[in-house]
């Protein structure tokens, strides 16, 4: 009976998530805050090299240029030739943090397929909030050439599945 | 007492006594539940609008014979998944901006983008409005079609379906993709795991949204436009933050919160009142002189100025004693930056 009582407990206390609809082989992964907590535990590499040349138009320059450290929290495995959906790739500059999670389906279907775009807040208390999600940028902010978004680079990247960093990228055979 | 029922007792007596989740994450808890329970409403009543959708024939529909029974169906059940999903968008629509697009989008959203000269299929103008705009063809007002004819060249007339291909594609092809859409909106939301921060901004999102409604309402602009039923959305998107607010009210107080806690419940209540004195689905009819940038004291003082002033009063930030002023500094209290909205 002790046990029993003890079972009960455990299974009624506690946040009551709901698993995913069974009987679907579609897979999502729909990040919030926490999940961006430990990056910088991550696998990491951190460049400095400037790509202005990326941006002929004298777009927003920080974003390509000057120190960044970007983090990945899994690898794909080798010959992947996209990355898997969970994968969460974090870009950290001196003045912002930039994300990108693979979501899965057909999330962003006109620009980066299955990726969703974030900018990261890290509190000090060293949990992170996102500041904002979706598609692209927030209105008034620009990470890229003038009237560009986040998918005008990244999307274009089919080959490594929106994935720029040499470090990173898809090593396919 | 025998010594099965005394252990039952004790059984139930430790369940109800362990369970007390921390106050962040019991509202967590609350917050997906409620979520989902408007997420089941919302896909069953888009499924039972389909439902009622006229079988198709060769006329297409008889709006004032035959199929007017199944036309107010179609109406009750439009209303219903309107309210299931107003009191959710705050939270859902930054979670899924694409099936937000596809099921709650403006007519003259879509043409920003896209022309659309059909407009019975799945391929352009589609969802909630879209449907509407069709079910409610012939009793549109006047400044609606006069906002929209101002769109130029992309601008198609509202109709019911006239022909067999139009009612068969509202059958079979314009509503199944609302269906399809919010179901699937609610298969992946199932893959959420919410965190505070993304459920209290929802709250917030919520206000934001009433006063954007209440804004287009003077230029023909308004969401429900062609059934007159945007009141009905506001007091669902405020319904939706009440509710979703109680969930974190007993963290709030928990940081000692109890005094900003009283400001904003008296801020529901003053919006509840102002919305409470305009009965019906619809907004008030806006003067004729009406300008929201400086409007006129004898326009202000008008049905539709007075919910104007209230909705503009609470949900303006900059004002000091707004409930989204006071909900701001309640995410502060709890550690919560603004979400910056696109």
């Amino acid at each position: 009976m002790r046990v029993l009582v003890l079972v009960v407990i455990l299974m009624s206390c506690g946040p009551q998530t709901e698993m995913p609809d069974s009987g679907t082989l579609k897979t999502y992964f729909i990040a919030t805050d926490t999940d961006f907590d430990s990056f910088r535990g991550w696998e990491r590499v951190t460049i400095a090299g400037n790509l202005a040349s990326l941006q002929p138009d004298g777009g927003e320059p920080e974003h390509q240029s000057g120190q960044r450290t970007i983090y990945i929290n899994q690898r794909p495995k080798p010959g992947a030739t996209e990355f898997p959906v969970g994968t969460i790739v974090v870009k950290e500059m001196p003045d912002r943090i930039l994300a990108m999670v693979k979501r899965g389906g057909t999330y962003n279907a006109k620009g980066l397929i299955g990726w969703e775009h974030f900018r990261i807040y890290f509190r000090p208390n060293q949990t992170a909030v996102v500041e904002w999600r979706g598609l692209g940028p927030a209105n008034g902010e620009d990470y890229g050439p003038r009237g560009s978004s986040c998918n005008t680079c990244h999307g274009a990247n089919k080959s490594s599945d929106g994935v720029l960093n040499a470090a990173f990228r898809l090593r396919n055979p | 007492m025998n010594r099965v029922k005394a252990n039952i007792l004790v059984l139930v007596l430790t369940v109800v006594f362990s369970c007390g989740l921390p106050p962040d994450q019991q509202a967590l808890v609350d917050v997906q539940t409620f979520t989902k329970k408007n997420l089941d409403t919302l896909v069953s009543a888009s499924e039972k609008l389909c439902v009622a959708v006229p079988m198709p024939t060769a006329n297409g529909w008889d709006a004032t014979g035959t199929d007017q029974a199944s036309i107010e169906t179609m109406k009750t059940q439009w209303k219903a998944a309107r309210v299931a999903y107003e009191r959710i968008e705050g939270s859902i629509a930054v979670l899924f901006p694409e099936l937000d697009e596809s099921t709650d989008q403006r007519y003259d959203g879509f043409l920003e983008t896209a022309t659309d000269t059909n407009l019975f299929d799945d391929q352009g103008v589609t969802g909630i409005h879209a449907l509407e705009r069709i079910i409610w063809s012939n009793a549109i007002p006047p400044s609606v079609v006069e906002f929209e004819k101002a769109l130029g060249s992309k601008f198609v007339e509202a109709q019911f379906p006239k022909n067999e291909t139009q009612s068969k594609n509202v059958k079979e092809k314009l509503c199944p993709k609302l269906v399809s859409d919010v179901t699937e909106m609610r298969q992946q939301y199932s893959f959420v795991r919410l965190d505070a921060a993304s459920a209290f901004r929802g709250v917030i999102g919520s206000m934001r949204e009433q006063f954007e409604k209440v804004s287009f309402a003077s230029t023909g602009e308004e969401e429900s436009r062609y059934a007159q039923s945007t009141m009905l959305d506001v007091k669902a998107n405020l319904e939706g933050a009440q509710l979703t607010y109680e969930a974190f009210r007993p963290w709030i107080t928990s940081q000692k919160g109890s005094a900003l806690d009283a400001k904003i419940m008296q801020g529901f209540v003053v919006l509840e009142k102002a919305y409470n004195e305009t009965p019906g689905d619809a907004f008030p009819a806006p003067p004729l002189t009406w300008s929201s940038v400086s409007p006129s004291a004898a326009d202000k003082n008008t049905p539709f100025g007075k919910l104007f002033l209230a909705v503009q009063k609470q949900t303006d930030e900059a004002e000091p004693e707004s409930l989204v002023k006071h909900m701001l500094e309640a995410a502060t209290l709890l550690g919560i930056p603004e979400l910056k909205m696109k």
